[in-house]
């Protein structure tokens, strides 16, 4: 707890929360979005043709988009780890920000051997059922990161237990 | 409507929906563009109608987040910059069908590169969602009237 309230008390942190500039804050936060825009959307994409749609293209060829998908990986991992210390003490002891965590780890776990599965297919041969069920394990890891993400903002427990005044533009 | 969670719940779902759909829509754009190049538009565009339920998730949950606080989005610049995104993102599209480009797009098989017309339709298509995405997120920054 000493080393979360030190993270949240740099001097980095406080600008970043506290700067009224539009590089601060707001632009780590979308470039954030942007890098999980491209991981997440790109495997959902993915995923979908894992699952039937668009069954007709070939597979091995998605794998091109792994780069894009990890470089946007990357800029949310930096970024969020920038975002985090901004809110040190509140994020990292928010129950819902362990859990997106954990299912950012399922995605990505799971991504592993949904590349490898890429390169070894072959032509039109139908998608092996244990791809099939780790594009479902993606889908569920991703959007339920998204939700887990919201829920860490909008429903954090100790705030919910004193004012359950949530939603709308925050 | 007046839930406490309708509106974590609709912008949860608002989220998923755009995830769901800048991920098509990148996927599409930038096989116009020449990645994955031995993918064909044509079957690939068969992930469009995905593209399209996502949307559809979008407006409805968009709408609803909307009604609950409308002054606030009235009033705010950066939902009106996010709206104007999303209108010429709307008429790209109708133009690209008026001209046929849409059609152009359907007959590059795979390998094949797109025409220059598409790769720039691709690249604006591209700009503007990123566009949406920057307006949707600087909202909450916008948060007075002006």
């Amino acid at each position: 707890m000493a080393f979360l309230e030190w993270l949240e008390a740099t001097s980095f942190s406080t600008w970043l929360k506290l700067s009224p500039s539009i590089w601060a804050y707001p632009s780590v936060l979308f470039l954030h979005t942007l890098g999980l825009s491209a991981a997440a959307g790109c495997s959902l994409a993915l995923d979908l043709r894992l699952l039937g749609v668009a069954r007709a293209t070939p597979l091995a060829p998605y794998e091109r988009f792994f780069p894009l998908m990890w470089t946007g990986f990357w800029i949310s991992v930096l970024t969020g780890a920038v975002l985090v210390a901004a809110d040190a003490t509140t994020a990292v002891t928010n129950p819902f920000f362990s859990l997106k965590l954990a299912l950012i780890a399922l995605g990505i776990g799971v991504a592993v051997p949904i590349r490898r599965a890429l390169r070894a297919h072959q032509g039109s041969e139908p998608v092996p059922r244990a791809v099939w069920w780790l594009a479902i394990a993606s889908m569920v890891a991703w959007c339920g990161a998204i939700a887990a993400a919201h829920a860490t903002a909008y429903l954090d427990p100790a705030a919910l237990a004193s004012a359950p005044n949530i939603g709308g533009v925050q | 409507m007046n839930a406490w969670w309708v509106g974590p719940v609709c912008e949860t779902l608002h989220g998923i929906g755009i995830t769901v759909f800048v991920g098509i829509v990148a996927v599409l754009n930038l096989r116009a563009l020449g990645v994955a190049r031995p993918l064909p538009l044509a079957p690939l565009r068969r992930l469009l109608p995905w593209a399209a339920g996502a949307f559809l998730l979008q407006l409805v949950t968009g709408l609803v987040i909307m009604s609950r606080d409308l002054p606030v989005y009235v009033h705010n610049v950066a939902f009106w910059m996010k709206m104007l995104c999303l209108v010429l993102v709307g008429l790209a599209a109708g133009l690209s069908r008026v001209t046929g480009l849409s059609r152009a797009e359907e007959a590059v098989g795979a390998g094949e590169d797109a025409p220059a017309a598409s790769k720039a339709r691709a690249i604006i298509s591209l700009l503007l969602w990123v566009g949406v995405l920057y307006w949707g997120r600087m909202m909450q920054f916008f948060n007075t009237a002006f």
